[in-house]
């Protein structure tokens, strides 16, 4: 960047959004049809290459950062389903991320706005915090308080749509990974690897059955397991919300933790975790004493159904009696580009009863907090999603993340409907043990 | 200024300082498929690729097929006279539209043709409008001509070591005659630079690719694909490839379609440019073009509508770097005027808009340019359609004053013999 282009740029120097990366858009507009806030909208802001034209203004010195740049900025859901659709290859992760950083520096909000929003995203922070969080939703669910909550409706006298929000936490009883789940566990006969994995921030506790069937699964494939108690979370959440310093220091822990365990690949089994973990080379490149650690940590990372099956993991064959379907988690299929692995494990397990549904990889609207920040908007996704699953025929749908998995639940329980939602890994872990694959 | 998805490439729908933006990607219905007239009402928001959608579930058949089909609106198609891959063997947008319901610049709502496939009272309004880049009227309404679907298709792709081999290969076919749906060129730098991006296990040492696809009844296509096979064997291709079914032609497809990401990722700005000669001076104008590439050290890549003369050397570069930036202009007017040398137009099927609006007058001369500013001046008075664009708006240079004798001789010569 010439400092010609520094002088005129409305962007902060701290995180601005690199120059040469926005015009790589050559404003073709083939990501609009792809986009979900412009298919609801139709509006050119509310599209990629509209949030790009807004970047590129700001950039030029034409725009400057005001807060309508900040709803739009917050607005997209991060689903990164234009950079699938890109001809250009413009990397949209970088520039929303990075503009999410400007939209802070600009507009840090309120003292009482920074408070809770330190205070939230802290917990995800300290792994202790979180592990309290969890006790004290365990607790919430136990003495009944959930059901009377529930039964009462007391909710719905609350600004915020706070019922519908509570509906979607689930209501079996959570147990945490780290109660189930050991630091090491063995490689069912020969070891042919070490892996890590990671337990996760709301995955430790509100998908245990789900990371189980990982490391299950993992060690029957003949890997060591190493699942740290410590792990928490890998500050996707953070990046997403425009928190890169946080989303580092993160990030650093993460690295060093697995660095120091001397795994041979990270397995992921949340996408969007995995997707931000195959980032940190890019978080961390302008840091000198990070970059070269961050490029081969992110080089062992591995979404699980990636890992198994090019690790070559035997599959059991025509073993689901349902009908299943797929969905494409966001930051599965656009942000790693993973859509083949997770089908061709449901396709060997279901066989004939395989089906696909239409718009597979359109957006859920959990997209990570945008249920909680633009609720309606989310519902509406979320309500195309759910017709797309039962018009497919389906009785069980993969899905493999933990935000998918909790919007698909509640909008298929919404809708009164039998169909299942389970992660990929769970369905596999489930036929291998039917067939006694475990010792 | 009128808008539809805004994926022009030519500054039609780019407003100018104190404009007012119309976009009507909202107005999307489609409202009336007819079997037996073989048309379709729509608006003027409505996708192209939608419109196909619709009209081949019902065996029918949209033939203009833009590259940005699957986010282009109609009204966008009108207004730019829109092209495609099948404009070969099936013309262009002007070709399919049947009537306009149309907002004028002076206010008044106007319809024009409709669904007689006969029809001469007065002035073809209609097809003044097709191409008028927003700068006549907003249409509101577009009734379009459609073709039983075509049973069959095949593809076909050839790779050459030389060029020229390419180029006359292509000749051949037309002249056989066989017209294809589709027959479409790939340079060698635009081979490369989709092998590196897309792995498809092209042949790197091949100067030219051709890409051809057939169409129509079964039998037609099956003996069609046998003739340009023949014909690619005859000029030395290297591998031919025809497909058995859908997919292989799809697979086949690949490369065409994946020309334009490949050169795009290359270099941060991407400057796609659209002209078009005379089929028999397509040789030359590739010629001219590597000439144009070699001297100023330009990274282009050409490729294009082969079948129709219609050409898109796509220049590369990065903004940022004035040399750059001044390199290309000056590419980019070298380009144009050599299609000009060789008779073609300096626009095939993306407009005039902003970006070619100083190159009109070399085009259609003055007497023509005038022409078309009466038009212009007569529909909208007020100058309120579109302002600035396809015209230029910069001083007009018409030659040295002619102070000798002999310059006025030659003058005069030149205006009456």
């Amino acid at each position: 960047l010439s400092p010609a282009e520094q002088a005129v740029s409305n962007f902060f120097p701290t995180d601005k959004p690199e120059s040469g990366k926005i015009i790589d858009c050559m404003h073709c507009g083939v990501c609009l049809t792809t986009c979900p806030t412009y298919i609801l909208t139709g509006d050119e802001k509310s599209s990629p290459r509209g949030r790009i034209a807004l970047m590129r203004e700001i950039d030029k010195g034409r725009l400057t950062l005001s807060e309508g740049f900040d709803q739009e900025m917050f607005f997209c859901l991060g689903c990164l389903a234009c950079t699938t659709a890109c001809p250009a290859g413009v990397d949209y992760s970088h520039l929303i991320e990075r503009s999410r950083a400007q939209t802070l520096q600009a507009h840090p909000g309120s003292f009482l706005d920074r408070t809770i929003r330190n205070l939230v995203f802290s917990c995800f922070e300290k792994p202790k915090r979180l592990k309290l969080l969890g006790k004290l939703f365990r607790l919430y669910q136990v003495t009944g308080l959930q059901w009377l909550v529930r039964m009462s409706g007391i909710l719905k006298l609350f600004p915020g749509r706070l019922a519908d929000k509570e509906a979607m936490l689930p209501d079996e009883v959570v147990s945490f990974s780290s109660e189930v789940i050991p630091q090491i566990t063995p490689a069912q006969g020969v070891q042919k690897t070490k892996v890590g994995v990671l337990l996760g921030c709301v995955m430790d506790f509100l998908f245990s059955k789900e990371n189980q069937a990982t490391v299950n699964v993992l060690a029957r494939n003949g890997c060591q397991v190493y699942a740290p108690k410590e792990g928490g979370c890998c500050g996707a959440l953070h990046a997403h919300a425009g928190l890169l310093p946080q989303a580092r220091e993160m990030a650093k822990k993460q690295i060093e933790l697995y660095k120091k365990a001397g795994v041979d690949k990270v397995v992921i089994n949340s996408a969007g975790c995995g997707a931000a973990m195959k980032e940190y080379v890019h978080w961390l490149e302008s840091d000198p004493q990070w970059a070269e650690r961050a490029k081969a940590f992110s080089a062992k990372v591995r979404d699980v159904q990636e890992y198994l099956v090019e690790s070559g993991c035997e599959l059991p064959k025509n073993v689901l009696s349902e009908k299943t379907t797929y969905h494409d988690a966001c930051h599965l299929c656009h942000g790693q580009k993973i859509t083949q692995q997770p089908r061709q494990i449901l396709k060997s397990l279901a066989g004939e009863n395989y089906v696909e549904m239409v718009n597979p990889d359109r957006c859920c609207g959990s997209a990570g907090i945008y249920n909680v920040t633009h609720f309606e908007e989310s519902m509406k996704l979320l309500d195309d999603k759910v017709a797309n699953i039962i018009q497919s025929g389906a009785k069980v749908v993969g899905v493999a993340n933990p935000g998918c998995l909790l919007q698909i639940q509640y909008g298929l329980k919404k809708t009164r409907s039998s169909v299942r939602a389970e992660h990929p890994v769970v369905l596999l872990e489930k036929t291998m043990n039917e067939q006694g694959l475990f010792f | 200024v009128p808008r539809g998805s805004g994926t022009g490439l030519s500054g039609g729908s780019v407003p100018i300082e104190g404009c007012v933006v119309l976009i009507t990607p909202k107005m999307n219905r489609i409202l009336e498929i007819d079997p037996l007239n073989l048309t379709a009402m729509v608006e003027p928001g409505v996708l192209t690729a939608d419109l196909h959608q619709a009209v081949e579930a019902k065996g029918l058949f949209y033939p203009p097929d833009p590259s940005s089909m699957k986010i282009c609106t109609l009204g966008g198609n009108v207004a730019e006279n829109s092209g495609g891959l099948r404009g070969l063997k099936y013309g262009v947008t002007q070709d399919y539209i049947l009537g306009l319901e149309v907002v004028l610049p002076t206010g008044e709502v106007m319809w024009t043709g409709g669904k007689n496939s006969k029809d001469v009272a007065g002035y073809n309004l209609r097809r003044m409008f097709v191409g008028s880049e927003g700068t006549l009227g907003i249409f509101t309404r577009i009734l379009v001509k459609l073709l039983p679907k075509p049973q069959a298709k095949k593809t076909l792709t050839a790779f050459f070591r030389k060029e020229s081999q390419a180029m006359e290969a292509a000749a051949a076919i037309i002249a056989h005659p066989v017209i294809p749906a589709t027959l479409e060129f790939l340079d060698q730098t635009t081979l490369r630079c989709v092998e590196d991006y897309a792995k498809l296990g092209l042949p790197r040492d091949a100067e030219a690719m051709l890409l051809v696809e057939t169409d129509g009844h079964p039998a037609v296509v099956e003996e069609e694909a046998k003739i340009v096979a023949s014909i690619f064997q005859k000029h030395g291709a290297s591998s031919v490839q025809t497909s058995k079914t859908l997919e292989e032609g799809a697979k086949l497809f690949s490369a065409r379609r994946a020309a334009f990401p490949a050169l795009a990722r290359l270099k941060p700005t991407t400057l796609l440019e659209d002209i078009s000669v005379p089929r028999s001076e397509l040789p030359r104008m590739v010629e001219a073009i590597h000439q144009i590439r070699d001297r100023h050290g330009l990274l282009i890549g050409t490729f294009g509508h082969a079948g129709d003369g219609n050409l898109h050397p796509t220049l590369l570069l990065d903004e940022r770097v004035p040399e750059e930036l001044a390199q290309m202009k000056k590419a980019f007017a070298e380009v144009v005027e050599a299609a000009i040398k060789l008779g073609g137009s300096i626009t095939g099927e993306h407009g005039v808009g902003l970006l070619k609006r100083d190159f009109l007058p070399r085009q259609a001369g003055a007497a023509g340019v005038e022409t078309m500013k009466r038009f212009k001046a007569a529909m909208d008075p007020n100058n309120i359609l579109n302002p600035g664009k396809m015209f230029s708006t910069s001083p007009r240079c018409e030659g040295r004053m002619p102070l000798k004798k002999e310059d006025m001789d030659k003058v005069l010569q030149e205006a009456f013999f």
